[in-house]
């Protein structure tokens, strides 16, 4: 009972969010219109979390998935209007999100540096060049032309059953694989976890990979919904995953006690939460706001939990 | 009984952490001028009593008195304030920290000249310090993290000392050190007796309990069992009454038959790295091979290097014919290491015990190419666990709330499980009680008759004497004598080779 409490809390409060605004909003929450619109918000962030989930058990940080989206995206676009091809553009966001988490991995392996650090450099990087392309242009945007992107865009079911297959797979993998367990030991104690045969550097790379691989699916559902690319794509995204995984009750300093169904259960609480709020009429600005203060009160808790005391030796 | 020169009594301790009974109504007196010991198994709650004491943790029931007043420490800084000092077993210092600031820690304050620390008088002060611990030739601005350990370790006696402790704590601190530092720590406890202070001084070693302590005070199970003044000391006596039963006479291994087989399982050519120089030697099936030294002797890093976390600079290691490379490789030729730190390089602490046990058995438990699953897992860890009789509530406890014997135990269980051939122990009794060293030295007697091949890395010579088939004595990096099993064998004949 005491190992399930905190995850009952966070499904808890996933319910409480649902009720308290299901009924302020006299039952709109639920509508047809409103559910979709949920289910194009909660798709992408709910895949780029399940994938930043491998990140963060392994005590790493990254907050460059935003700039990342934006530059997978700027490819993707590319791909699409110069092929026509929308397969072919899928492949390619993805190729080019793994690329960038694939550079920081060897980069903060290579050199020791900080993964954090690292990642701010990427996002620098992959921002500056999205936004210096995107300037050339005439509308300073690139918009998709003339390629069918319904499936991403409004197909429902094919969004929730990708969803479903995401967390699926990446379940299996964070639970019952050399991966995801290595991926907690390093968190847990990398030196242990070294001497104990599991190869650190490349479990490191491999969960950066996945990351990428998820960040770049995201990047794609982002795209197709917006149809087009603009300096501003993806802001605010690496906020809103660490929004998430801190809702859902992920502790950010790794290890076993990472859960990757923090990432599901975050998406959720987070995604009705933000829709709640604007129906209610509530200013976007305020919302803002509120995304601040909720982030800090669960860190705060977060990090209560996390002093627990030990029996001495 | 005479309460005159009582300085700290506790009535009725009793600790507890969730349903986990720690300390059960201890009542006991330290008495000014006197040095007591305090001896149990682990988990006896030992350290619980000091972490009391010095205001890690508050009792859940009980009080204590300090000179007759009341007295709960809110924090170690708090007791400190009391004049109640404490040395721990582990490392307390900051490597980053010059040794001055280190000692200072938390009370910089005491140098402040308007707004600024005068570091010139910091220095003085904590050079005076040190030489009360017999360490004056140290230069105090140097960073503690290119100390060795027991420098370290006078160190934090030498910030003990500086707060003119009325009650000094000595946990488990000498199990750790060479003979030079145990005598060092024994003459400042004897200097703090001899002015009128009091020790209280924990230990396994029940030797130098019976030599340093004027009184001795045994927990079993989180209860007092008895207090025994100095004139009653036996081995026996206390033996009984910490393990609760009398002992079986031998903790080591009795045979003396000398066959090795010729199945070489590691043998290591001309190696030398940093500290090594120029190793060869042979580590065969079924025997038990020794290695010994003095800290700083380079005994501890030939364990690395069998175990591939240290590459051979020169020369070669091979393991059954193949040549070494790297750790992976190591584990796939069945070699296990426990280290010397255990906590931090062979355990991870905050996972469970299941956790533990398994990480490193991963590949033989994957099904089809990728797949670890639970149910395997779990019956995995059962077994090892029942193996060693681990005390645990289940295998999903978590290896930090274990004692020190129990922990040893899971770090042993991981190389049983994984069926590691060869295994590389060092120090493998540091921190555990007789109890469990007795399980461990029978367990390595059964291996060696299985055939495998096991090294011991050891401090203690008596370890060494008892279990090995052969003892190899490094000094500076060199291999300087090589010792073999005999009934007769004294300390003297190996100390020879160390110094």
């Amino acid at each position: 009972m005491k190992k399930y409490r905190s995850v009952i809390i966070q499904w808890m409060g996933l319910i409480l969010v649902i009720l308290i605004f299901g009924i302020w909003s006299g039952g709109n929450l639920f509508s047809k219109y409103n559910l979709n619109s949920m289910i194009i918000t909660a798709t992408p962030l709910l895949i780029a979390c399940l994938g930043m989930s491998f990140i963060f058990a392994h005590g790493g940080m990254d907050i460059s998935s935003g700039a990342v989206v934006a530059l997978a995206s700027l490819a993707a676009v590319v791909t699409m209007n110069g092929s026509g091809s929308l397969l072919l553009a899928v492949i390619v966001s993805m190729l080019a999100s793994m690329a960038c988490y694939m550079v920081n991995s060897v980069i903060t392996n290579k050199f020791g540096l900080m993964a954090t650090i690292t990642s701010l450099s990427i996002m620098f990087a992959a921002r500056g060049l999205v936004t210096y392309i995107c300037q050339q242009t005439p509308n300073e945007s690139i918009s998709i032309a003339s390629v069918d992107v319904t499936l991403f865009k409004k197909n429902y079911s094919f969004m929730v059953l990708v969803a479903v297959i995401a967390i699926l797979v990446l379940t299996v993998v964070f639970n019952y694989t050399e991966i995801g367990k290595g991926a907690k030991a390093i968190g847990d104690n990398s030196r242990s976890a070294g001497q104990n045969g599991v190869p650190v550097d490349r479990t490191k790379m491999t969960c950066y990979a996945i990351a990428g691989l998820c960040v770049g699916i995201a990047a794609i559902f982002k795209l197709c919904s917006t149809g087009m690319v603009q300096s501003t794509t993806g802001t605010g995204m690496e906020m809103d995953i660490l929004v998430v995984v801190v809702l859902g009750g992920m502790s950010l300093s790794g290890g076993v006690s990472t859960k990757i169904s923090s990432a599901v259960v975050g998406t959720f609480t987070y995604v009705f939460l933000v829709k709640g709020m604007t129906i209610i009429g509530l200013n976007p600005n305020i919302v803002v706001l509120i995304k601040a203060l909720i982030f800090l009160m669960v860190i705060y808790i977060t990090a209560q939990r996390n002093t627990l005391k030990t029996i001495p030796r | 009984m005479d309460t005159a020169n009582v300085i700290l009594e506790a009535k009725g301790l009793t600790k507890r952490f969730g349903e986990v009974i720690a300390l059960n109504e201890v009542s006991l007196q330290i008495r000014t001028g006197e040095i007591q010991g305090l001896i149990g198994e682990n988990g006896s709650g030992k350290s619980t009593v000091s972490s009391i004491i010095y205001g890690i943790h508050s009792p859940s029931a009980g009080e204590m008195l300090l000179k007759g007043k009341p007295y709960a420490p809110k924090s170690p800084l708090d007791a400190r304030g009391h004049h109640i000092s404490m040395i721990v077993q582990e490392k307390d210092t900051i490597d980053m920290l010059s040794v001055a600031e280190n000692i200072f820690l938390g009370d910089e304050g005491r140098f402040r000249r308007g707004a600024f620390i005068s570091v010139k008088e910091m220095y003085q002060e904590a050079e005076m310090a040190l030489r009360k611990v017999g360490l004056p030739q140290l230069d105090a601005a140097r960073p503690v993290g290119e100390l060795d350990f027991e420098t370290r370790k006078l160190i934090e006696i030498a910030k003990a000392l500086y707060y003119k402790p009325e009650l000094m704590i000595v946990d488990e601190t000498t199990t750790a050190l060479s003979h030079d530092g145990r005598m060092k720590i024994y003459e400042i406890m004897r200097q703090l007796k001899a002015e009128g202070k009091a020790v209280l001084f924990i230990s396994h070693d029940l030797p130098e309990l019976m030599e340093v302590c004027d009184s001795l005070t045994v927990l079993k199970d989180g209860e007092l069992v008895t207090t025994i003044p100095k004139e009653e000391f036996s081995e026996g006596t206390i033996k009984r009454a910490m393990v609760g039963r009398t002992l079986a006479g031998n903790l080591y291994r009795t045979d003396y038959g000398n066959r090795l087989t010729d199945q070489v399982a590691v043998s290591v050519d001309h190696v030398s790295t940093e500290v090594l120089k120029n190793i060869s030697f042979s580590l065969h099936n079924g025997e038990i091979l020794g290695i010994g030294g003095l800290s700083g002797s380079g005994m501890h890093e030939i364990g690395k290097v069998l175990a591939g976390h240290i590459p051979a600079r020169e020369g070669t290691v091979k393991v059954f014919g193949e040549k070494l490379q790297g750790i992976a490789h190591a584990l796939k030729l069945k070699v296990g290491y426990i280290s010397k730190d255990r906590d931090v390089e062979t355990l991870i602490l905050n996972e469970s015990i299941q956790d533990n046990l398994t990480i490193s058995a991963w590949s033989m438990l994957k099904k089809g190419k990728f797949f670890i699953l639970p149910r395997d897992e779990k019956k995995f860890a059962r077994v090892q666990i029942d193996h060693l009789k681990i005390k645990c509530s289940s295998g999903a406890q978590l290896v930090r709330e274990l004692s020190g014997g129990n922990k040893q135990k899971v770090s042993f269980s991981k190389l049983i499980g994984n069926k590691s051939k060869i295994m590389i122990l060092d120090s493998p009794t540091r921190g555990v009680d007789i109890g469990v060293k007795t399980t461990m030295y029978e367990l390595i007697n059964n291996l060696k008759h299985q055939g495998h091949a096991i090294l011991i890395i050891s401090e203690e010579l008596p370890e060494l004497i008892g279990m090995c088939d052969r003892i190899l004595v490094l000094k500076n990096g060199r291999i300087t004598g090589e010792v073999k099993r005999h009934k007769n064998l004294k300390d003297v004949d190996v100390i020879d080779f160390m110094i």
